[in-house]
């Protein structure tokens, strides 16, 4: 850490003109695959944070990284997401350095990011329930985005996730029957073909800054985005796994659905198709108790001993419950 | 059926921490990694002793990451736990079910083989009130051992799902 901070005070002068030195820096936390690290700054004029970003060096990526974007194009992407209206941290400058790997440097935006506490803070309490439609605009301001703007970003519709994530839970071969009967129920029925759109991948209490000044000032961690079908983001942020036991709200554990697609509709004028939203909120749930199964074997290589990757395994069964409830006692 | 990681995984997950602290600042360490490595004799009272040693000695005094490693690990505990105590009731009764909705003999491992495998040729209708009533309890019973109080679980005991 004292390197990367001798080294980043090396270089950050050259587009912070003002900087005199690096007061401290300090690792964010978060689940995704790129580090994030909190610097503070000593200027001329007072104290200043930024954040840097980068890919860990080398063999550090798990084996989930072939999901993920190039960082060059994850910077790209927040930038033309800040030209339409989507709130995200201001990109100040993207780097290829060969002693601290590719990245780039953004602007901190003050706020709470830990789901836990955005649904149970009582200092959230005025705002809480006025997210889920903040949640509907920005979601539809993202899939304003031309796709045009993007070239080689990776295609990925209902039916290509639902393979993938077979294909990870056949690997894991384990025999779990909730999930098979799951696969059966969404193979049969995927969605017809839509209009696609620049979706975000990951959009999801967690990777949303919460502000009581202005609800979400920042959306983070755009590393899984992608071209697909825009329900995707819709459905994700309901999924029980990320309502932080607040099971009543669907919408992130703070909100209800209407006022997040209510909003949505009202910025595209167009309505939207509840079945199409199951599907891809049942869909999202696989997934994530895929992604848990994966974690054990993750564990097993050998690649990330830790007792929390070991553990997160037990935590595939919730997904399992949140089925039930979706596919056979609604 | 049992989830994955196994016990044994598990425990050896826990073993690792606990080797990797400080025995200097905590001397009972070494005693409950022995009862740890020593996995056939495991069992609840000597699970609460290490429960209440994560309690007592490094909850209380740890900080940072391995303060929330002990958190993890007493979390980790608690599901061998209620796994050694529950399990060999609940796969009787998954076995009785499974062998009548199959109409098949067999161990645990291959009548769910078996059970996936209908389901995913759909020789069975996911329509089938047997097949639907085995999934909810066979969940339930598997929540009950990893994840008590999750929301969805505790939704379901609300709604009135049907248990063993």
């Amino acid at each position: 850490m004292e390197n990367l901070q001798k080294i980043l005070s090396e270089i950050i002068t050259d587009f912070i003109p003002d900087c005199i030195s690096i007061k401290d820096i300090s690792r964010l936390s978060g689940g995704s695959s790129n580090e994030s690290w909190k610097i503070i700054l000593n200027t001329k004029k007072n104290k200043k944070k930024i954040v840097f970003r980068r890919t860990p060096g080398g063999n550090l990526k798990d084996e989930e990284s072939s999901n993920f974007v190039d960082i060059i194009d994850e910077a790209k992407v927040m930038n033309i997401a800040n030209d339409y209206n989507v709130p995200v941290p201001k990109i100040i400058e993207v780097i290829n350095d060969k002693n601290i790997g590719k990245g780039f440097f953004m602007e901190f935006i003050e706020g709470e990011t830990l789901g836990n506490r955005i649904v149970n803070s009582d200092k959230f309490k005025m705002i809480r329930p006025k997210l889920a439609k903040k949640c509907g605009e920005i979601i539809a301001n993202i899939h304003k985005i031309p796709i045009s703007k993007f070239d080689n970003i990776k295609i990925s519709e209902a039916e290509d996730e639902l393979l993938k994530y077979e294909e990870v839970y056949k690997a894991h071969n384990q025999d779990i029957p909730v999930f098979e009967y799951t696969i059966s129920w969404l193979k049969d029925n995927i969605p017809k073909k839509i209009t696609k759109k620049l979706i975000h991948g990951d959009f999801r209490n967690g990777n949303l800054i919460i502000s009581n000044d202005n609800l979400i000032p920042g959306v983070l961690d755009w590393e899984l985005f992608h071209i697909g079908d825009p329900y995707e983001d819709l459905s994700w942020i309901c999924v029980n796994s990320w309502r932080f036991n607040k099971i009543e709200l669907p919408v992130g554990g703070f909100g209800e659905r209407e006022d997040m697609y209510m909003s949505y509709e009202k910025v595209l004028g167009k309505k939207l198709d509840k079945e199409r939203l199951k599907f891809w909120e049942v869909l999202g749930t696989l997934k994530w108790g895929i992604m848990c199964l994966n974690m054990i074997e993750i564990y097993r290589s050998g690649f990330d001993k830790s007792i929390d990757r070991a553990s997160i395994g037990r935590r595939s069964s919730e997904t399992e419950i949140d089925l039930i409830r979706k596919l056979i006692m609604s | 059926m049992r989830s994955e990681p196994t016990i044994k995984e598990l425990i050896t997950s826990i073993t690792s921490f606990l080797e990797d602290l400080n025995f200097e600042d905590f001397p009972n360490t070494k005693n409950h990694i022995d009862t740890l490595k020593n996995i056939n004799q495991i069992n609840e009272s000597k699970i609460n002793e290490i429960i209440e040693f994560i309690n007592d000695d490094l909850i209380s005094h740890l900080t940072g990451h391995n303060r929330f490693y002990a958190f993890v690990a007493r979390n980790s505990l608690q599901i061998i736990k209620r796994e050694i105590n529950l399990i060999n009731s609940y796969e009787e009764r998954e076995v009785i079910r499974l062998e009548k909705l199959l109409n098949k003999k067999g161990n645990i491992k291959d009548l769910n083989k078996v059970l996936c495998k209908r389901i995913s040729d759909k020789e069975l209708d996911r329509d089938n009130n047997e097949l639907k009533d085995h999934l909810v309890r066979t969940t339930m019973a598997k929540l009950s051992i990893d994840q008590p109080n999750y929301s969805g679980y505790l939704k379901g005991i609300k709604d009135g799902y049907s248990q063993d």
